[in-house]
């Protein structure tokens, strides 16, 4: 087979740091290459650098047997490189079809003016959704569909542009189970109209079940590429980290105690959930498993009072709570890490020090005249700065969101953590960050239960809660379908209780 | 059944809260004074909205984009003042003149739009300048002096064709064109597209800038042709001229449901209907003769009720997009 793509001694370096270093990479005709890497290992600088968004300092590429060098993005599309990025990039308010031609739209002329020609432009956005399998009429507005259909209308304009290769960057964070699979069909389809495809993604299963090529990249350096059946995901997690990990999870052996920490009896929202009940004990870790939209966020967030509910009681420490609000929680320390970190859990634009420093705050207002005590603020923000292991030149300085997402995340732990919780929600903690980080983050949360606090842990990964949790309810449409303790944990019948659907009952 | 009724009622009454409005306006109005409801009053409405309607479609196009132009009514006095001091003085024909005043006011629209996109302005700030300058310039120009506008001008605003005065037919021909750029071309769609998220529209390879640009311009040209529209049926320039109907233009694209957030809204119903509701309601309150210190409490409470309902009727739909999972009759 011949090589599509060929990168030759890249370098690319931010200031003094060396992001990707004589770095070679291979993309050939026809295949998928899977690309795995820790956060910061250099994957969307490279990314980034054959989009034609970044100059590289130094190397080649060969695209198609001909010198690659991209001065922006429209020149790699007009080359044959298209992206599907992580983020959906659509617009909500304009059609589906709107959304598929923007740029190209066909038109026609009336009198000198040029008008939509919406006749054709409807017959080329159905058969263009044809081609990715989307059953739904161009004309329904964006905003009408779900994150999969959404994905599957940003892969269709892709293919509006006839493209050579299609570089996925993370493309199932936010998709069912269902959904995937539909994915994984589209990407079969479309490697036999002899299209490549690079795919990146923390997900190594899924990874090792689509590649024919594997890359791994670490520190900026291409360190291995070879055929897929060559490797096993423990060689490959060793590659990526470039050290041996003893054990992704820490040993849990703290017991929890019988003291109730938080009751929740019959919580309903009248939407999304129904009658959840459960108890937290200190010291423990609940775990919450079930698919994506089975409610455990919506649960989270109720009681942590971000949306109202319509019926239910919520206990903390025994003590009847009947206006549940963020305020609330804070004052009785109660953490909540959200599901989604950038648009809620992050100030983005802030330094990495403000956004620690934020929720503890009051904390460190000092009579007579109530004004904030930075110096003590600051030793404070540094303490758990070193404490959760941020990788960052400067915490004053930097801009939370220049961290990578494992650094992100770990910023928002360090947060929470100045509250000195006593209840710590997590939703999802592990989303899209890399192995390294994963492993740091269950160990903060098995030292934290060690002290003593309570943990309520949403997790699509049921190896992950199966590893952490004391206790695991399971979440199927809107209600708890089983509650298993640690002594009964059954790895079948959890993922059985998540996955089985009523008859009366389907999810829409 | 009873709730379900009126809960289909509620969301029936706020879809077309506009058109409601609309209706207790002519209703309140038709009641206190009789001479409202006839059919003379009501065309005559529509020829003094007919200004306002030409100045809120050129904003349409801004507040689309989330952005803003408070320049507009400092735009028509400079327009009229130069095109005026073209009749009087230097006594230009009206085929050289009114091009004249297009021009201009395209120029200074492009201004706007240089500020905004190359020196990276705020709309709010940028456009606010041009307030100023361009009040400034008229003033100087005039001498802040009133012209007064020969017969061989004021015909345009008085003369009627098929029974219908010129102001509206040029008023038709505006939001007649204005709706088809939004609807019907690319540009429009694209428009659209760099209101919701400027940076998504650029990703999918929209030329934002131009976009922008193309806005102000026509938001420019539009304060031109409602310039010539007004000095034509006023017959004269004050150094007044033009003041303060930026707001009034605001106020009508808002209350013709366009979102100050951008990506939303139309000129045709939206803006035209949001035009000649303010109208009715001034030309309503000169009727029951009102204390005319009243009328801008008045408006502003009637705009802040729209607004009011149409953050009602997002945060509703921001509810109801949220998929339910449990079935409705458990």
């Amino acid at each position: 087979m011949t090589d599509l793509l060929r990168c030759e001694k890249i370098e690319k370096s931010f200031g003094d740091t060396l992001v990707l270093h004589q770095l070679e990479l291979t993309v050939r005709k026809n295949e998928l290459l899977g690309l795995v890497g820790e956060n910061g290992a250099g994957k969307s600088t490279l990314m980034n650098i054959l989009g034609g968004i970044l100059p590289p300092n130094k190397g080649a590429m060969l695209f198609d047997g001909q010198a690659y060098a991209p001065k922006n993005a429209l020149e790699a599309t007009q080359a044959g490189i298209a992206f599907i990025h992580q983020e959906l990039n659509v617009l909500n308010h304009l059609t589906v079809q709107e959304n598929l031609f923007l740029t190209s739209m066909p038109t026609k002329s009336l009198i000198g003016v040029r008008l939509i020609d919406w006749k054709q432009l409807e017959q080329k956005a159905v058969a263009i959704l044809n081609q990715v399998g989307l059953q739904c009429s161009p004309k329904t507005k964006m905003k009408d569909l779900g994150p999969a259909e959404k994905q599957l209308v940003e892969i269709a304009k892709v293919l509006t542009l006839a493209p050579k290769l299609i570089i996925f960057d993370e493309p199932t964070t936010s998709l069912t189970l269902k959904e995937r699979e539909t994915l994984f069909q589209l990407i079969a389809t479309l490697r036999q109209q002899e299209i490549s495809m690079i795919y990146i993604s923390h997900n190594l299963d899924d990874i090792l079940q689509l590649s024919d090529r594997i890359a791994v990249l670490r520190d900026g350096q291409l360190i291995s590429q070879r055929a897929a059946h060559t490797y096993q995901k423990e060689s490959m997690i060793q590659e990526m980290i470039g050290r041996k990990v003893s054990a992704l999870f820490p040993d849990r052996h703290t017991v929890p105690s019988t003291n109730s920490l938080l009751k929740v009896e019959d919580l309903s929202d009248g939407v999304n959930f129904e009658k959840v009940s459960f108890e937290l004990h200190q010291g423990e870790v609940l775990g919450f498993y079930g698919l994506m939209g089975a409610g455990r966020t919506e649960v989270m967030q109720t009681i942590y009072g971000l949306t109202p509910k319509k019926a239910g009681a919520v206990y903390w420490k025994g003590d009847l709570k009947k206006r549940l609000s963020p305020r609330l929680w804070v004052a009785q320390k109660a953490a909540f890490l959200t599901e989604d970190r950038r648009a809620e859990g992050l100030m983005l634009d802030h330094s990495i020090a403000q956004n620690i420093g934020l929720v503890g705050l009051r904390k460190w207002i000092k009579k007579p005249f109530g004004l904030l005590k930075t110096s003590l603020l600051s030793a404070a923000v540094t303490d758990v700065f070193k404490r959760t292991n941020i990788k960052a030149a400067n915490m004053d300085r930097q801009e939370v969101g220049t961290l990578s997402g494992g650094n992100q995340q770990k910023a928002v732990i360090a947060k929470w953590l100045m509250l000195q919780p006593a209840l710590f929600i997590l939703d999802e903690p592990t989303k899209g960050i890399d192995v390294g980080a994963k492993q740091e983050i269950y160990q903060q949360v098995s030292s934290l239960v060690d002290q003593g606090m309570g943990v309520i842990f949403v997790s699509s990964e049921i190896e992950v809660l199966l590893a952490m949790c004391d206790r695991i309810l399971v979440m199927n449409q809107g209600r708890v379908a089983a509650n298993v303790t640690r002594a009964d944990f059954n790895k079948q019948s959890l993922v059985d209780a998540a996955f089985h659907q009523t008859e009366t009952n389907t999810v829409p | 059944m009873q709730t379900s009724f009126l809960q289909g009622l509620g969301k029936m009454l706020l879809d077309r809260s506009i058109i409601v409005l609309f209706v207790i306006v002519f209703l309140v109005f038709g009641l206190l004074s009789p001479q409202f409801l006839t059919l003379q009053n009501l065309l005559n409405i529509l020829v003094q909205s007919a200004t306002l309607i030409i100045l809120a479609s050129g904003m349409t196009f801004v507040i689309i984009t989330a952005g803003i132009d408070l320049s507009v009514g400092s735009i028509m006095l400079v327009v009229a003042v130069i095109s005026g001091k073209a009749v009087l003085d230097y006594d230009l024909p009206l085929l050289v003149v009114i091009p004249l005043g297009m021009v201009l006011g395209l120029c200074f629209g492009y201004l706007n739009a240089l500020s905004i996109h190359r020196l990276k302005i705020i709309p709010f700030i940028a456009t606010l300048g041009m307030y100023y300058v361009a009040r400034g310039l008229g003033l100087l120009i005039s001498e802040t002096r009133a012209l007064n506008l020969p017969e061989s001008y004021t015909w345009l605003g008085n003369t009627p064709i098929l029974g219908i005065p010129l102001p509206v037919w040029i008023m038709a021909v505006v939001v007649f064109a204005g709706h088809i750029i939004l609807s019907h071309t690319t540009y429009g769609r694209q428009l659209y597209a760099v209101g919701e998220d400027a940076v998504r529209a650029r990703k999918a390879g929209v030329k934002v800038d131009r976009i922008i640009i193309g806005s102000y311009v026509l938001c420019g040209l539009c304060a031109a042709i409602a310039s010539l529209v007004a000095t034509a049926q006023l017959g004269a320039v004050s150094p007044t001229f033009g003041d303060q109907r930026e707001f009034t233009a605001i106020a009508a694209v808002v209350l013709g449901g366009t979102s100050l957030f951008g990506g939303t809204g139309k000129i045709f119903p939206g803006t035209l209907i949001g035009a000649i509701l303010i109208q009715s309601i001034e030309s309503g309150l000169v009727m029951v003769s009102l204390d005319p210190y009243l009328y801008a409490v008045i408006t502003a409470g009637i705009l802040f009720f729209v607004v009011l309902i149409d953050s009602i009727k997002h945060q509703r739909q921001n509810r109801k997009s949220a998929k339910p999972l449990l079935k409705s009759s458990s």
